[in-house]
């Protein structure tokens, strides 16, 4: 705890030979855990959120806070005072790749500034927090305290897999192709499907060998044509997550299956094979090797544009929420109890881009968002995790103004439209408390517009160019810097 | 929902527009919110009118008689000599003046400290609220009270510079509450700490029983105006009176049963052990009493109601007393 400094295994003479094999990073990796375990060291704090959810944007405007120590006027080491400063360490052997920092920031502070490029996979960051000691006791040891970090970023859709787990082929075959067929993706499966019945026309099973290689990638292609389709009219719930996010699989070959109907023609014992594989090759180790590891968690959500994306993309959003929500109740899931035994002990889903919506309307953004997953999260809850729900916005681009409209005052929000090079007032419209129901689809209540952001401050201070970013920090991480 | 009808979203029309004219919003007040609670009396104190009635009656008398007499007095001294009758005129004059000025200032302290009463009120009901906007007003108000104080400016433009417009209430009155509170806070604790020790040193060395009572009176009035001036609540006697009775009320309602389970868990540690030469005891359940009323009066003075995490606990408290209790102790036996 507090005189943690004074002794660092890392530092001892055999340890600096064992970092420099690489063959050996697993298991530096596993002394590591058992160093920061004894010592209470490093904190895992994952962030995840389906795609566009602004994953980059927070993770780089809450290093960069964190590095000035300033605009965090809610996290605690901030409050009492005591936060002494942060800075970014060197990735250790066996670390995923870095998280780009400095290009993403360089994005936001450039002039104009400019969303930065999304992340595609896992990566990392390590920092090191030094907060003032307080205590008699600890003050005789060291001056201050030193709190390591890890961030780390991936896909929630990889998340999405979780089911997959308890699922043989045929079963998930059934329940994909079925949820291809429903009305509001039919449209951009036509191709696969089609491509399918053929198939079944022909009840031939193309003989081992490359035409059964060649059709299987082209069936996979088609899928995975849908599926890019379907994520790019908005759709979360897509799996096999890594054919949308195949982070460092992209390109490799066992990653091209799909779903067949039973006792379909064409290459069913291979994309059975290849489906097994990616099941317990891909998503159980994702799980034993990552997902056990992280402490903290949380969830960013953009469910501003889920509602833009009309009834459809909204439900499907609720189901892949919900099926996040899964990965957290360990307990009732035997699944991953038989994995790893977890240890998240914070779970913090947040609505992100809050700042496109009114002020006073933020509450609704928190309620609706715990009205989504509102039975997972009371699961979670009887497993001991107890997520909390938060409206943030990671860089604020807007401000909020008033207008009178016909004798109402109006709160609306002044910023520089995405893609348009004025600025400009609107009234972003209003987000329902509770799910929305059949009327407020029809009538086209909900058109938010997407906003471009404003350059990041380089040197804070002053009011926070972030909503609740802090709280949301402190949520994840001041308990442990008390 | 809401009544109104719903306004579909829109961009307003830029040719009109000039979208630096406009104001920056403070968000109205959303009027759905239920009327603030009256500051609810603790305890169903009856009422007694009859003899109320009596005591102001008998006390207006009193006062009527006393006066009559001085005139007649004076009067009366004016007809041995102008000069003596000036003189004892001009002293009655002053006393009359002093008296006025005297009841002037306590019913200007209990006014302050039951404004005091009511910014928490509020406070208390925003900060369980999810309002936006109607924390400006009341931290207004806080300032307002905190004028003359120019230690805090310094924390109040902290405060503001902080502050986004983003922030609900209850965020604002936190940040409020933690930037420029925390060091009253603070020295509030300090003062309510060194009450508590002194009061359980001293009742554990004085010889004659009687005396304790003295010494904690005293000690624990002194300990309340002093926690109350530096909330700004500069207390008078009669606010001292009312902060005395509220403080040992909220205790009555909810204290002594923490406070009795809390030290009875104590007991069997060996923290009060140390201590507990039967006199030593009592002086250290006399200091925990004290320091208990300082807390609840901590609150009463506070404008702005302690967080949940704020409150400062008494577990620590006590466990800070008792420790310096016993190693007072432990010099002591040393020396003798």
């Amino acid at each position: 705890m507090a005189s943690s400094d004074w002794f660092d295994p890392r530092n001892l003479p055999g340890m600096s030979a064992l970092q420099a094999v690489p063959a050996l990073g697993s298991f530096q990796r596993n002394i590591d855990d058992l160093i920061n375990l004894t010592l209470d060291r490093t904190v895992r704090l994952a962030v995840t959120g389906l795609r566009q959810s602004g994953k980059t944007v927070f993770i780089t405007t809450l290093i960069h806070h964190l590095l000035n120590g300033q605009e965090l006027p809610f996290f605690t080491p901030v409050k009492q005072k005591r936060l002494l400063g942060a800075r970014l360490l060197p990735p250790y052997v066996g670390d995923p790749p870095p998280f780009p920092f400095e290009t993403s920031r360089a994005s936001l502070t450039a002039e104009p500034p400019a969303w930065p490029e999304p992340t595609r996979g896992l990566s990392s960051l390590r920092l090191e927090l030094r907060v003032a000691n307080t205590g008699f006791l600890a003050r005789q040891f060291s001056d201050y305290r030193s709190q390591q970090i890890e961030i780390i970023d991936y896909p929630g859709e990889w998340l999405l897999d979780l089911p997959m787990m308890d699922q043989s082929f045929e079963d998930w075959s059934a329940t994909t192709i079925e949820l291809a067929r429903s009305a509001a993706r039919r449209d951009l499966a036509a191709d696969w499907l089609s491509a399918l019945d053929e198939d079944a026309k022909t009840k031939v099973n193309a003989p081992a060998g490359p035409a059964e290689r060649e059709r299987a990638a082209t069936l996979a292609e088609l899928y995975r044509r849908y599926l890019k389709a379907a994520q790019a009219a908005g759709f979360s719930f897509l799996q096999p997550g890594r054919m949308t996010m195949p982070g460092d699989l992209a390109g490799a070959e066992h990653l091209n299956f799909c779903p067949l109907p039973p006792g379909a023609g064409g290459p069913y014992t291979l994309m059975s094979d290849r489906f097994e594989h990616y099941r317990d090759r891909v998503v159980r180790p994702f799980y034993a090797d990552h997902f056990s590891r992280f402490d903290r968690q949380i969830v960013l959500v953009d469910l501003i544009s889920a509602l833009n994306r009309g009834r459809a993309v909204f439900e499907d959003t609720q189901h892949a929420l919900n099926t996040v929500m899964e990965s957290f109740r360990y307990g009732a899931s035997s699944l991953i109890a038989r994995l790893f035994r977890p240890r998240i002990e914070k779970l913090l889903f947040v609505a992100t881009k809050a700042d496109h919506v009114a002020h006073n309307q933020h509450h609704n953004l928190r309620l609706l968002l715990e009205q989504m997953v509102v039975n997972a999260a009371g699961h979670a809850r009887f497993e001991g995790v107890q997520p909390v729900f938060m409206a943030i916005a990671s860089l604020r681009s807007t401000d909020m103004v008033k207008t009178d409209h016909h004798g109402q005052t109006l709160s609306c929000v002044r910023g520089r439209l995405k893609g348009e090079d004025r600025e400009t007032v609107l009234f972003p419209g209003e987000i329902p408390p509770d799910l929305p129901v059949d009327d407020d689809w029809a009538d086209g209540r909900f058109h938010f517009r997407d906003f471009a952001p404003r350059r990041l401050r380089i040197n804070g201070g002053g009011q926070p160019q972030h909503i609740r970013v802090d709280q949301a920090l402190d949520i994840l991480l001041g308990d442990r810097l008390t | 929902m809401k009544q109104r009808e719903q306004i579909r979203p829109f961009e307003l029309d830029p040719a009109t527009l000039k979208p630096d004219d406009l104001e920056i919003l403070q968000p109205e007040p959303d009027g759905s919110l239920p009327a603030p609670l009256a500051p609810a009396e603790v305890t169903g104190a009856r009422k007694r009118p009859w003899l109320k009635l009596f005591l102001s009656g008998a006390a207006a008398f009193a006062l009527g008689v006393v006066g009559l007499d001085a005139y007649d007095y004076t009067l009366g001294l004016f007809e041995r000599s102008v000069w003596l009758g000036g003189v004892f005129s001009t002293l009655l004059a002053l006393a009359a003046i002093g008296a006025f000025g005297w009841v002037g200032r306590e019913v200007w302290s209990l006014r302050r400290l039951a404004k005091v009463d009511d910014l928490r009120t509020e406070g208390e009901r925003l900060m369980a609220s999810e309002a936006h906007g109607q924390a400006e007003d009341l931290l207004r108000k806080v300032e307002k009270l905190y004028r003359e104080r120019t230690e805090l400016d310094r924390p109040i433009w902290r405060f503001h510079d902080q502050a986004s417009d983003a922030l609900n209430d209850r965020e604002r009155l936190e940040l409020f509450a933690h930037t420029v509170f925390q060091p009253i806070d603070k020295q509030a604790y300090q003062i309510v700490k060194r009450s508590g020790r002194d009061i359980g040193v001293l009742t554990a060395l004085t010889p004659i029983g009687a005396l304790d009572s003295l010494i904690v009176l005293v000690r624990t009035v002194a300990m309340m105006r002093a926690i109350a001036r530096l909330y700004g609540v500069r207390p008078g006697l009669a606010a001292t009176i009312s902060l005395a009775k509220r403080g040992v009320r909220n205790i009555v309602i909810a204290g002594v049963g923490d406070l009795v389970s809390h030290a009875a868990v104590e007991t069997a540690g060996a923290s009060l052990l140390k201590i507990l030469s039967a006199r030593a005891g009592q002086g250290a359940i006399n200091g925990l009493l004290a320091a208990r009323i300082g807390l609840s009066v901590m609150q009463i003075c506070r404008p702005i109601p302690f967080a949940q995490d704020e409150l400062p606990s008494l577990k620590k408290l006590r466990a800070e007393i008792f420790k310096e209790l016993a190693d007072g102790r432990e010099a002591a036996d040393k020396i003798g």
